[in-house]
């Protein structure tokens, strides 16, 4: 679609009584819960951030309309929430909290959040949901060449640190 | 013993819960709805449905043999120009704070 045909088409999806609200969170709300709690690990924040992605994502429908993917687009809103809410959040779970015989899920959960937000981010959208190099770039925001890099970085990082707790 | 790094990540993984909550879906509902309330897009659509015709012939994918590069060009700019009268709805990176929060 080319940028005429694109600045007429919206306005004019925009003017038939079609259910936006209903549209947008039909493709969108699972897949950003989803996307966010493979980075919170948290039902509680993962909602809260998903919530704030989606709101984000659709007041900036003008853009969103624009763009090509527009599914890779809001998965970019999503990972920026999570991220920020990680920077601005202390750790949930302290290894040295968790308990003697602690669940395997846990004991994981806790290793994750001690890593670096960029690695636990990279863990998440590579191992949890599976996603491509390319898909991950446009995700963080970072060269694709730079993804094999990360991950191998957050991988050994987890390991260690899975290596060293109890 | 405790298992490989990478068995235990995975399984960490798959086990997620892969679905929101029910209460979740009925408030991220009930936000966008007030989202759209107060969005205005009165001069978008007016806009469209002034060139509805050609914008029709656009989508259809049939371009009237008078609808040549200008006439879509001068349409693009009229749409243009209605949308960027409206409220501004734009944020060019959504997910940094803004003071309208």
């Amino acid at each position: 679609m080319n940028d005429a045909t694109r600045a007429l088409v919206t306005p004019i999806i925009l003017s038939q009584d079609r259910d936006l609200v209903g549209e947008f969170l039909n493709r969108y709300r699972d897949s950003s819960f989803r996307i966010a709690m493979r980075i919170l690990g948290n039902q509680d924040a993962a909602e809260d951030v998903a919530q704030e992605a989606i709101i984000r994502a659709f007041r900036s429908w003008d853009t969103l309309s624009g763009v090509e993917n527009q599914a890779a687009w809001v998965r970019k809103v999503v990972v920026r929430c999570a991220l920020n809410a990680v920077e601005r959040t202390p750790n949930h779970t302290e290894l040295s909290d968790v308990g003697n015989e602690p669940d395997e899920s846990v004991l994981v959960q806790a290793v994750l959040e001690s890593l670096a937000p960029e690695h636990r981010a990279v863990l998440g959208l590579a191992v949890g949901e599976g996603l491509s190099y390319r898909e991950i770039a446009d995700a963080l925001e970072i060269p694709i060449g730079t993804v094999g890099s990360r991950l191998n970085s957050a991988k050994a990082a987890f390991k260690r640190a899975w290596e060293g707790s109890r | 013993m405790k298992r490989d790094a990478f068995v235990a990540l995975e399984n960490h993984f798959a086990g997620q819960r892969m679905a929101p909550s029910e209460a979740f879906r009925e408030q991220v509902q009930v936000r966008l709805n007030s989202e759209v309330g107060d969005l205005d897009f009165a001069p978008v659509v007016s806009g469209a449905r002034r060139f509805l015709p050609a914008a029709a012939l656009l989508v259809l994918g049939v371009l009237s043999p008078k609808a040549g590069p200008d006439d879509v060009r001068r349409i693009s700019e009229f749409v243009g120009e209605q949308r960027a009268s409206s409220v501004s709805t734009e944020l060019e990176t959504p997910w940094e704070d803004s003071t309208t929060d």
